[in-house]
């Protein structure tokens, strides 16, 4: 016996022209998805309460360097004065970043508890040898630091990275006027793909995703970071960032 | 209604007979399209434009995820069984019947591709663009499928019987 493609097509119409039960319930479907949000974000709040929470935190804005900081929310820290302390004699999250590295001077920095969450870092460059170190409670975490939609991301391998910006990334008066660095970071997730655009079956520009994930390195885009962001939900994962530059 | 809602009313008895080709079961089916509705739900406010392939491809995840986890419970057909003799009044019936049975018996990624591009009429580019895959793993697959189906594609409207 051999069938036609079209044998197979009456058939599969065929077999689901009846179909018992009601039409889907649209209020059970988006209660199923808060769970799902609620799940992912590992809280026991209320979703309308974390959606807002999640929100406030990711609304862009400069940090209010030398501000008493919220509990749980990220502290920053403007130049530091304090001796040069090595990262892993710091509580990641808690402490400040080191006040040097190397020869450069800490200009700025913040450190959170939670991950998946960004920050602006305003900060005051005297050079463009200007660092950004990140130190990671999460060992394989996504790091990223950009200024007007360029920069970098790396993983912070084994806890620790270092994103030196080209000075063709830094716009021309970097060191005439106070800057804004934006800074992300990403628990180590499957949504995230090393891969890039140029790779993949099915790119999409827009959404900077690659075969239905984000591209790495496309995480230097706002809206690309913010959309990770927001299908993350705010995670467990501390680290904290200094700015470094010359004096 | 808001676009999600109304997404759900138009779309939701189309994937629930493309989730039960997937499936084998009308229960199994609801459940697995409310579970892809509601990813979608979480995702819908950066879906840009036609939210079809976008929640066909968590559909297909979806069940490719179940699939993995859970016993089947079920006999997979290896071949499409003969036909019943010529004359015979039940014929058309079992060769109906062994061909469902043999579309159930296939691997749920050779089930994938033939729901999607037979029953969705999607073009073997857009089957791998949902199932994530290259296009010459879904060629592949798609032969591999009409192969055991006995399903000739070049044979498009007469039958070859004998």
């Amino acid at each position: 016996m051999t069938y036609t493609e079209d044998d197979l097509r009456g058939l599969l119409a065929e077999r689901t022209a009846y179909m018992p039960g009601k039409a889907s319930d649209v209020t059970r479907i988006v209660r199923r998805g808060r769970r799902m949000l609620m799940l992912r974000w590992g809280v026991g709040v209320a979703l309308t309460g974390a959606a807002a929470a999640t929100a406030l935190w990711l609304l862009p804005g400069p940090l209010e360097t030398r501000a008493p900081a919220p509990a749980a929310q990220p502290s920053a820290t403007a130049r530091g004065d304090g001796p040069e302390a090595p990262a892993g004699n710091l509580e990641v999250g808690r402490d400040d970043p080191p006040a040097r590295l190397g020869p450069l001077t800490r200009i700025g920095g913040m450190a959170s508890d939670r991950s998946a969450v960004g920050n602006d870092l305003k900060v005051r460059p005297a050079s463009f040898a200007t660092t950004v170190a990140f130190t990671c409670e999460g060992r394989a975490s996504w790091v990223v630091s950009s200024v007007d939609g360029a920069g970098q991301v790396s993983r912070c391998a084994d806890g620790q990275a270092r994103h030196t910006f080209r000075k063709s990334e830094l716009p021309r008066d970097w060191t005439k006027k106070e800057q804004s660095i934006r800074v992300w970071v990403f628990p180590d997730t499957p949504l995230v793909t090393e891969a890039t655009l140029a790779g993949c079956a099915l790119p999409e520009k827009d959404k900077g995703m690659c075969d239905g994930r984000y591209a790495a390195g496309e995480l230097v885009r706002y809206d690309v970071a913010l959309q990770l962001a927001g299908d993350l939900g705010t995670q467990p994962g501390a680290w904290m960032v200094g700015v470094y530059d010359e004096e | 209604m808001d676009s999600f809602a109304e997404y759900v009313t138009q779309r939701s008895v189309r994937l629930r007979r493309t989730a039960y080709l997937l499936v084998g079961d009308w229960a199994t089916a609801e459940d697995l399209v409310q579970t892809a509705l509601a990813r979608a739900w979480v995702a819908w406010r950066r879906i840009e434009g036609d939210p079809d392939p976008y929640v066909y491809r968590i559909l297909t995840n979806t069940h490719a995820s179940w699939w993995r986890r859970r016993s089947r419970g079920e006999v997979p057909v290896e071949r499409v069984p003969e036909a019943a003799a010529p004359g015979d009044f039940t014929r058309d019936v079992t060769e109906k019947d062994a061909l469902w049975a043999a579309v159930r018996g296939l691997s749920d990624r050779q089930r994938a591709v033939i729901v999607l591009h037979y029953f969705e009429g999607l073009t073997l580019p857009q089957c791998a663009g949902l199932l994530g895959c290259s296009l010459g793993t879904v060629k592949t697959q798609l032969g591999r499928a009409l192969t055991r189906l006995r399903v000739h594609p070049e044979i498009r409207l007469a039958r070859t019987e004998p």
